[in-house]
């Protein structure tokens, strides 16, 4: 059980749609989905951006950054281990925190971002499983979108 | 912490087994902190010979997570905005689980939308949600329904509306189909440019093919009826019986038209002189090579051309372009990767000998030949390309696309360049305005009660007040 604000807390949708069906804010919300380390993680998240203001849930899309830049301090809140990345992106997706997903979304973007395949299979520690004829075939398939 | 310190003690005494059996563990601890604890200890304690042992056990393990093969698809498509859809094609080399993954049907149909970065689904496609063509579909029917009935159309009763087709050549848009409410089939020919419209047939039968140009807009019929609506005069109609009721194709350009049928009959008409050309040679060609015909298009702006597309009737895989000139002669010919999507475009110009899209997967890929036989090929599209059309020195691509959205592209093939103008609309979306090219051409579109409105300006298109949009309501 971890205790935080109730302004902290909302920044969560589920959290607060919760809160309002309880109607109380003093009681405990049961977050199964989530574990205990990865919660704390996204709290320390939310309390640090509890003054942002909340973008509208509906379509927000104008108001959205369309680059992959991360303000510093999220920045160095990502620094962490890619399954823990893994799980504050899913935690962000089920605790309904848009502005977290998105954060977590744009560091998984620059991790792949202009990297070659051989460059992503080392990021990600995956083993080449084509054969160089299939690697060759999906070459050709997708030759016609390559720049030319 | 009883673990850690369980796993701490059994990583200070340097054992590979004891290693192992720690770090089997390792995973279940969530804290970063605690980790980084565990990793300190062990590089105080090891030989170096262990942390090549140990290395290998983490890689394998524990510090990567294979995120993009294991996010669920909705999150996944918000981390494929930021990229290039080139990009995401190319990841498809990584590995055969991110092959899968990359070109599942939904994940390709999102990446035509990656080249608008920025534009994040807000919520997953719902089932009842409309693809492909449905979008317009779905707009026009509910207009009409409502001038009927005053009432919007339900889903229900526009996915049962069959046949509707639609052509579509430099702004004009031939649309056709049921009347809802009524046994009644419609022709509507709308200029999406000045805001013209015609309603150009109302009768009992269906529309195998629609095609327009400059000058005409045609339609054969499904008891083989060839129509020709002069646009100069459109209350006029010249009429033509087929051999056949099963039209393949057809095409037109300026005043003549083309219209292949399945039974291998070729017609060709110079509407404007009124006078059927003669395809004999050609038809003999075709059986002496043993080939059928699969698409047809014309140019009459050079040379008089007929362009067709065929395949070996012996052999499904050999196809090839053939071009014939007005007095039969075969004056190029060849050989052109051809699928049952693919279509074929009127010459864009002289030089550009024809021009085809078809799919792959649902990519949609153009291609453009010349008589050189220089190709320049490019795609397009999620899903089905609604149609490519030359237009001034460009080639514009009205498409529908997954998640009910129409969007506009043009290649103009004299600067190499692509643009797109982005999404004319979509459902979920009350309204739009685009200057994608920041150059001033704009492109606006918003629904109003199940009804699309738009203004364009593309190049001397201008905006003037709300009198350039346009309604799609008959």
């Amino acid at each position: 059980m971890i205790d935080t604000e109730k302004d902290v807390a909302e920044r969560s949708v589920l959290i607060k749609n919760m809160i309002e069906d309880v109607g109380d804010a003093s009681t405990e919300i049961p977050i199964p989905n989530v574990t205990a380390n990865v919660l704390k993680k996204v709290l320390e998240w939310c309390e640090h951006h509890k003054g942002d203001p909340i973008a509208a849930n509906e379509d927000d899309t104008d108001a959205r950054k369309k680059s992959t830049d991360i303000d510093e301090w999220d920045q160095k809140f990502m620094q962490v281990d890619q399954e823990m990345l893994f799980e504050i992106i899913l935690a962000a997706n089920y605790l309904d925190i848009k502005a977290l997903l998105e954060v977590g979304c744009k560091t998984v973007a620059n991790m792949i971002k202009g990297k070659t395949p051989e460059e992503i299979r080392r990021t990600f520690n995956i083993q080449n499983d084509f054969t160089p004829e299939e690697e060759a075939q999906i070459r050709r398939e997708n030759e016609w979108a390559e720049d030319r | 912490m009883d673990t850690t310190e369980d796993l701490q003690s059994q990583i200070e005494r340097p054992d590979p087994a004891a290693i192992s059996s720690a770090f089997a563990q390792f995973k279940n601890l969530k804290l970063v902190a605690t980790r980084q604890q565990l990793l300190n200890t062990l590089f105080a304690n090891l030989l170096p010979s262990d942390i090549w042992h140990l290395t290998k056990l983490l890689g394998e393990r524990q510090l990567f997570v294979d995120i993009i093969s294991l996010l669920p698809s909705e999150i996944l498509i918000i981390v494929l905005s930021y990229m290039s859809a080139r990009e995401v094609l190319s990841w498809q080399r990584v590995c055969k689980s991110w092959r899968e993954r990359l070109s599942s049907e939904f994940i390709c149909g999102q990446i035509r939308r990656l080249e608008f970065r920025g534009e994040i689904p807000s919520q997953r496609p719902q089932d009842e949600d409309i693809s492909k063509l449905e979008a317009l579909r779905m707009c026009t029917f509910r207009s009409i329904a409502m001038k009927q009935s005053n009432r919007l159309a339900t889903r229900k009763e526009i996915s049962d509306l069959r046949p509707y087709i639609m052509a579509y050549w430099g702004g004009r848009l031939v649309v056709s189909g049921v009347m809802v409410g009524s046994d009644l089939k419609f022709t509507i020919l709308y200029e999406l440019f000045s805001d013209r419209r015609w309603k150009l047939q109302q009768s009992r039968e269906s529309w195998y093919n629609l095609t327009c140009s400059e000058d005409i807009c045609a339609g054969v019929t499904s008891l083989g009826k060839c129509k020709v609506w002069n646009l100069k005069s459109p209350s006029t109609c010249q009429e033509r019986q087929l051999l056949s009721s099963n039209t393949r194709d057809m095409s037109s350009s300026k005043k003549v038209i083309g219209v292949i049928t399945m039974d291998q009959e070729v017609m060709v008409w110079d509407t404007g002189a009124n006078e059927e050309l003669r395809t004999d040679s050609i038809t003999d060609f075709l059986m002496a090579h043993e080939l059928q015909l699969y698409r047809i298009g014309l140019n009459a702006e050079r040379e008089l051309t007929i362009l067709l597309a065929s395949r070996s009737i012996k052999n499904d895989v050999d196809s090839s372009i053939l071009v014939f000139d007005f007095d039969q002669n075969l004056v190029f010919s060849a050989p052109l990767p051809f699928t049952n999507d693919t279509r074929l475009y009127r010459p864009l110009q002289p030089d550009y000998m024809y021009v085809t899209c078809s799919g792959i997967r649902t990519l949609t890929k153009l291609n453009l030949t010349t008589f050189e036989m220089e190709k320049i090929s490019g795609f397009l599209t999620s899903g089905d390309s609604l149609v490519g059309v030359p237009f001034r020195d460009s080639i514009f691509m009205l498409e529908g696309s997954y998640l009910t959205r129409l969007t506009l592209t043009s290649y103009s093939p004299v600067e190499g360049k692509w643009s797109y103008y982005g999404i004319l609309f979509s459902l979920d979306q009350t309204s739009k305005m685009f200057d994608l090219q920041g150059d001033g051409h704009y492109i606006c579109a918003r629904m109003e009660s199940g009804v699309l409105v738009f203004s364009f300006n593309l190049y001397d298109y201008q905006i003037s007040g709300a009198s350039d949009s346009g309604v799609l309501e008959f």
